[in-house]
């Protein structure tokens, strides 16, 4: 039957999918400069990688080897225009903020990877663990990538329209280069150094 | 012609795709340390690129926006892209062992390179015509490839440097990024 | 059905079905592939993958390229880390459809032991190949080994140690495959790789019969008194008649211990306890090097 559990919390910390098997790092660096981004995205790669990897994990009898790359793909590509439309339906400034990166959500590596990697070896119900696990992982990084760069780039903390927090020095003169693409590397290179130094992660 | 060799040295310089738009980042961090590897692997991303948005272009304003099914482009374009990597992957194989050797896991991994799908929603995004559309595929591939040759020979580099040891490895190949992406900014005034 | 949705399910099929026929033309019109490839793929899955070179081969995937045109290579050129490999030997001659068993083993050995004493202070650049250039070295035996460790560089497989005090290269015989590159690399040419098997070896490269004033060989050089070969009766030393120096016959691998006996110098030594690895190990540095990855 397999571990559930197990599956679910190895994509959590121990193999997450950003911060130690270094995949999908486009999206998350891209779009974490506030919370809404970072929640909207981690919901659209949710349903993308749960739907993708039980599509899969139920046809993989039935696809012959040779052209199992194709039809994952025009499957993912399928439930990737079905988030599009969604989004671009329910959430206009959702939609624009996020911008190219909701379609390019088709060649994110961790939803092929899991589906090529997992799913079509692995059952329903385990490829289901595997993803909810992933797309938590991938979840929890770039929430953590968002909160540091919009509270050190613009100094207030907003998610769903509502202040959290707002840093009296910071508002006025917010460190900008976090909003910039370079402030998302340091970023995430210090938080990856930090993660191994205290032990977090493993030290590859 | 101006229009052409701004939007040529837009993407490959100003907007880079790697450094600003954040497409391509998995190839430009997992590339080999070797610089030659570099520069066969951008070579084959600038043959993918150019020849999709050749392909892709036709098919939108031939076929879907005529139709009304902009968002089809998703799927057709990602088989679009699928296919034409496959078909520069045999024609390596069969014409120059030595290449395909030396490209080895990274060419079918072009298919799912961020760069290469996101410069063809590029330009129906920004709706150029056919010699734009082939300039922007050129100026992208050539700015991506410049990045990787330079990352690649910095990793290089790096191996024998003495680093420590919770940032050895991917940290730092980030750092260096940031660092690049802050000299790029010069080139911001080119315009 | 609503017409959308015809549409859609006619664009993908006339996509997906132009995609397939331009990969099937691209197949057909194609040059054929080169008929070697795949059994060059399968051979170099057998081989160590390290790129060292010592095969002669750039590259262990070019000299899979080579056995697979001609099998003859795997004797012409050895690579000397599958011949050590008996596992890799039998997988290899299963996919080939041959019986392969490796060749004779062969290890490096420094002939030098490192007593020299120094003529003067080198402050040139650390490697033997810069500091043999400036009057033969900065020991007081011409021949000496340098010890900057430039045979340990190019090891493959890091059997090359220094010691730091005597400034000289130790093999070790365990972890010697025997490529070869240390020989070659040597600017002294005092490496040689000989038969594993070989019981002694000379320890001393002072060629010249004589002493040179102001270079003598260290104290406990090969002084060519010829008592090695008076000692062994059964014939087992030969002269060399060119280096004035005991020979020992690669062929025959004959013990001599009579020789190691009665050598006043004791400069002849048993192949498997080298006077200096009777140290103990902590004296003996290590060059550290990174391990070799697989690329």
């Amino acid at each position: 039957m397999g571990d559930f559990s197990g599956n679910f919390k190895k994509g959590l910390i121990k193999s997450n999918p950003v911060l130690v098997l270094l995949l999908g790092l486009c999206p998350t660096l891209a779009v974490s400069t506030s919370l809404d981004n970072a929640f909207g995205m981690t919901a659209a790669v949710l349903f993308v990688l749960i739907s993708a990897n039980i599509i899969v994990s139920v046809i993989r009898k039935w696809t012959p080897d040779r052209v199992r790359i194709p039809v994952f793909i025009v499957v993912i590509a399928s439930l990737v225009t079905i988030v599009d439309l969604t989004i671009q339906a329910f959430s206009p400034e959702l939609s624009a903020s996020l911008g190219i990166f909701i379609p390019l959500i088709v060649v994110n590596c961790i939803i092929l990877g899991r589906a090529e990697a997992f799913a079509s070896k692995n059952t329903i119900l385990d490829s289901t663990a595997d993803a909810l696990g992933m797309g938590f992982g991938f979840g929890i990084a770039i929430t953590i990538i968002s909160f540091i760069r919009q509270l050190l780039g613009s100094g207030v903390l907003e998610a769903f329209g509502k202040k959290i927090v707002e840093v009296p020095g910071l508002v006025d003169n917010p460190m900008a280069i976090f909003l910039l693409p370079m402030g998302a590397f340091l970023v995430i290179g210090c938080l990856l150094a930090t993660l191994r130094y205290t032990g977090v992660i493993a030290n590859e | 012609m101006n229009e052409l060799l701004t939007i040529f040295f837009s993407m490959a310089l100003i907007n880079n795709f790697v450094l600003t738009k954040f497409l391509g980042l998995c190839p430009f961090f997992g590339v080999s340390k070797k610089l030659k590897s570099a520069l066969s692997m951008g070579l084959a991303v600038i043959v993918v690129m150019m020849a999709a948005s050749l392909v892709t272009w036709l098919l939108y304003y031939q076929l879907l926006e005529p139709n009304g099914v902009e968002y089809m482009k998703t799927v057709i374009f990602i088989l679009v892209i699928a296919s034409l990597v496959q078909i520069l992957e045999l024609t390596i194989r069969r014409t120059n062992v030595a290449l395909y050797n030396a490209l080895g896991i990274y060419l079918p991994l072009i298919t799912t390179n961020c760069a290469v799908l996101g410069v063809t929603f590029l330009n129906v995004q920004e709706g150029y015509g056919f010699a734009e559309t082939l300039v922007a595929a050129l100026g992208a591939g050539v700015g991506f490839t410049l990045v990787l040759a330079i990352m690649s020979g910095i990793r290089e580099r790096l191996e024998l440097a003495d680093t420590p040891k919770s940032f050895e490895g991917m940290p730092v190949a980030f750092l260096v990024a940031m660092l690049l992406g802050i000299s790029f900014i010069a080139f911001g005034g080119m315009v | 059905m609503d017409s959308t949705a015809i549409l859609i399910i006619v664009f993908l099929t006339l996509v997906g079905l132009g995609c397939g026929i331009a990969i099937f033309l691209a197949n057909r019109f194609l040059p054929d592939e080169d008929p070697l490839l795949k059994r060059t793929e399968e051979i170099s899955q057998y081989l160590p993958g390290m790129n060292c070179g010592a095969c002669g081969m750039p590259g262990c995937f070019a000299y899979a390229g080579e056995v697979a045109k001609d099998v003859e290579c795997l004797d012409k050129y050895p690579c000397m880390t599958l011949q050590n490999d008996p596992e890799a030997l039998k997988g290899l001659g299963q996919c080939l459809g041959l019986e392969l068993s490796g060749g004779e083993k062969k290890v490096a050995v420094v002939h030098c032991a490192g007593d020299s004493e120094v003529l003067f202070d080198y402050a040139g650049i650390d490697s033997c190949k810069a500091a043999s250039q400036i009057s033969a070295g900065y020991k007081k035996c011409p021949y000496a080994c340098l010890g900057f460790g430039d045979c340990a560089e190019v090891c493959p497989v890091n059997a090359i140690s220094i010691d730091s005090e005597k400034k000289v290269a130790v093999v070790d015989p365990e972890v010697c495959i025997g490529c070869g590159l240390c020989a070659k690399e040597c600017p002294q040419n005092i490496i040689e790789i000989i038969p594993a098997e070989m019981p002694q070896f000379l320890a001393c490269s002072y060629l010249s019969r004589k002493d040179i004033p102001g270079r003598e060989k260290c104290s406990i050089g090969c002084i060519h008194c010829k008592m090695c070969v008076r000692a062994s009766e059964g014939g087992e030393v030969d002269w060399d008649d060119k280096t004035f120096m005991p020979l020992f016959d690669h062929a025959k691998l004959l013990p001599a211990p009579a020789a190691i006996d009665k050598c006043p110098k004791k400069v002849i030594l048993k192949r498997d306890s080298p006077r200096w690895s009777q140290m103990p190990k902590k004296e003996r540095v290590e060059v550290e090097k990174p391990a070799v990855k697989k690329e």
